[in-house]
């Protein structure tokens, strides 16, 4: 009989779990109202695995040591649509507005991905707290791009988007960062021996700071603009203007910097690169 | 005057010597030194060395033949180790030496392409993008080989494009490969990042090439595709000359 009692709750818990990772996952929301607007927070449970950012407008990313991914925006009185109070957001994909604010955020296995439905989301920057385990995985293909914000992370760091500006702050790597029309400026605390860092934009600058004592293996490209550095790279040298950086002329450089290390790649292609080492700017 | 005291000069070659000697004071005067000369020399007593003597000096003689003998045989020893046999054994040598590199070459050629194949199946894309960079230093790879063809794989079916845009600028190093040149255009069809199509029309644009240029044309003349990507194809046509401005 014991074992029968035994059976069935163990049956019960796996029928209630199975729906929670396989589907849509409900976390905590929160509002806060003001007189402008509201704050509107969404939290998902998450410490490891993948958070897959699509079609977002405007990100802010920022690492944390907590044990959620914490997606948060501004939603202001004037940008409420009062004609869809009290309708919900139907969207192609059969995705849900979960987190009251034009994002859908599900989670399937070690998984969870965040989607902006609609091109005239109700919000304005889209804020997430991301636990310092979790690898983040941003794609992007539409015009309606603004600006990915990423801040003290640690974990992998993958983007594709067409037309965002990437800032990246106290960022360590390894990363794959690829824009067709924005720049990338990013700066590196320390500089992480996993995988490997490439940064690419198509049309728009690449700039970079590292600290001083980063290893790498550093290959840049800027076919049709120039590479300009302060960093002591074993390179060949076409010529040194009067300021303070060192101007490189040519479509490919590569060498080793501070005895070589990370495969550490940069490239414009038809802009101008620029790295600069021990955080001068 | 030295052939005559000999007596190594003819008779009438002698008297013609004479009849200059005698009209010349100087030629005179050194004839009667040589004949001076000559005639002490003659007066010596000849010494006949005693059988003792006679038998050291044949003994000596014989010792220094020997020495002489033994020499020869030395030289001989130094002939019968041909100049051949070495050249043999070096070639030998060079060719053990060869076929190690060749094996070893390919050992490592296998053992990359071992390495690499399982290193595209990792999850993480910045070290599948480490796996491509490390592998293909541009003067190591046969281009014919199966490290393109791991290559060409990638640019079809990863799933990141940041991965497939590694694959497409490193295939882009080996664009005189009609194989590289058709994967690329290939794909042109088939991709769907922007950023990635972006990519393989630069590098086409690094070839002159009639498949190429014909390539380019159509995308120019395609209207579904983004607006940045045919006027990256136009960008390479201005390139390579073949259109206007």
């Amino acid at each position: 009989m014991n074992t029968l009692i035994k059976f069935f709750t163990v049956a019960l818990v796996f029928g209630m779990a199975y729906p929670i990772s396989a589907q849509n996952l409900n976390g905590n929301i929160n509002n806060v109202t003001s007189s402008n607007g509201s704050l509107k927070e969404y939290k998902l449970p998450m410490t490891s695995g993948t958070l897959n950012i699509v079609d977002i407008d405007d990100i802010k990313i920022e690492g944390y040591s907590g044990s959620e991914v914490v997606f948060s925006t501004m939603v202001e009185n004037n940008e409420k649509n009062e004609r869809a109070a009290g309708l919900k957001l139907v969207n192609s994909l059969g995705l849900e507005d979960n987190t009251g604010f034009g994002i859908s955020v599900s989670k399937e296995g070690n998984t969870a991905t965040a989607r902006q439905l609609s091109d005239n989301c109700s919000c304005n920057e889209i804020a997430i707290k991301v636990p310092k385990g979790v690898n983040i995985s941003i794609s992007h293909r539409t015009h309606d791009a603004e600006n990915i914000f990423i801040q003290n992370v640690s974990s992998e760091v993958e983007i594709s988007t067409n037309h965002h500006n990437i800032k990246l702050e106290d960022v360590t790597g390894p990363m794959a960062i690829k824009t067709v029309h924005g720049s990338i400026d990013a700066r590196f605390s320390t500089l992480s021996q996993k995988g490997s860092v490439s940064l690419y934009s198509a049309y728009d600058f690449v700039d970079v700071t590292i600290p001083s004592n980063a290893k790498m293996n550093v290959s840049i490209e800027a076919p049709y603009g120039d590479v300009y550095s302060n960093a002591d790279i074993n390179i060949t040298k076409k010529s040194t203007p009067s300021n303070s950086s060192t101007c490189y002329s040519g479509s490919s450089i590569s060498g080793t910097l501070n005895g070589g290390g990370v495969e550490f790649s940069i490239k414009s292609a038809h802009d101008d690169v620029y790295l600069r080492q021990g955080g001068k700017k | 005057m030295i052939a005559a005291l000999e007596g190594d000069m003819g008779q009438t070659q002698k008297e013609q010597m004479m009849i200059q000697i005698e009209n010349d004071e100087h030629l005179t005067e050194i004839w009667e030194n040589y004949n001076k000369l000559y005639s002490h020399i003659e007066l010596v007593a000849i010494d006949v060395p005693s059988l003792s003597v006679k038998h050291n000096f044949s003994k000596w003689l014989a010792e220094e033949a020997g020495s002489i003998e033994n020499q020869t045989k030395r030289a001989k020893v130094v002939k019968l180790f041909p100049w051949r046999k070495w050249a043999g054994i070096a070639a030998v040598f060079v060719c053990v030496l060869g076929f190690w590199q060749v094996y070893n070459k390919n050992q490592q050629m296998g053992s990359s392409l071992a390495n690499l194949e399982l290193m595209m199946q990792v999850q993480s894309p910045t070290e599948r993008i480490k796996a491509i960079r490390v592998n293909y230093k541009h003067e190591q790879i046969d281009v014919d080989g199966q490290m393109i063809e791991v290559l060409v794989n990638v640019l079809f079916t990863d799933k990141s494009s940041n991965v497939r845009l590694a694959a497409v600028e490193t295939l882009s190093n080996y664009m005189d490969s009609p194989k590289v040149r058709t994967a690329l255009i290939k794909a042109i069809a088939t991709e769907k990042d922007g950023g990635v199509k972006l990519a393989i029309i630069d590098s086409l644009g690094k070839k002159q090439n009639k498949e190429i240029i014909s390539t380019l044309e159509n995308i120019v003349n395609d209207d579904s595709q983004e607006k940045y990507v045919i006027d990256g194809a136009h960008m390479q046509l201005i390139r390579l000359d073949k259109v206007d401005i």
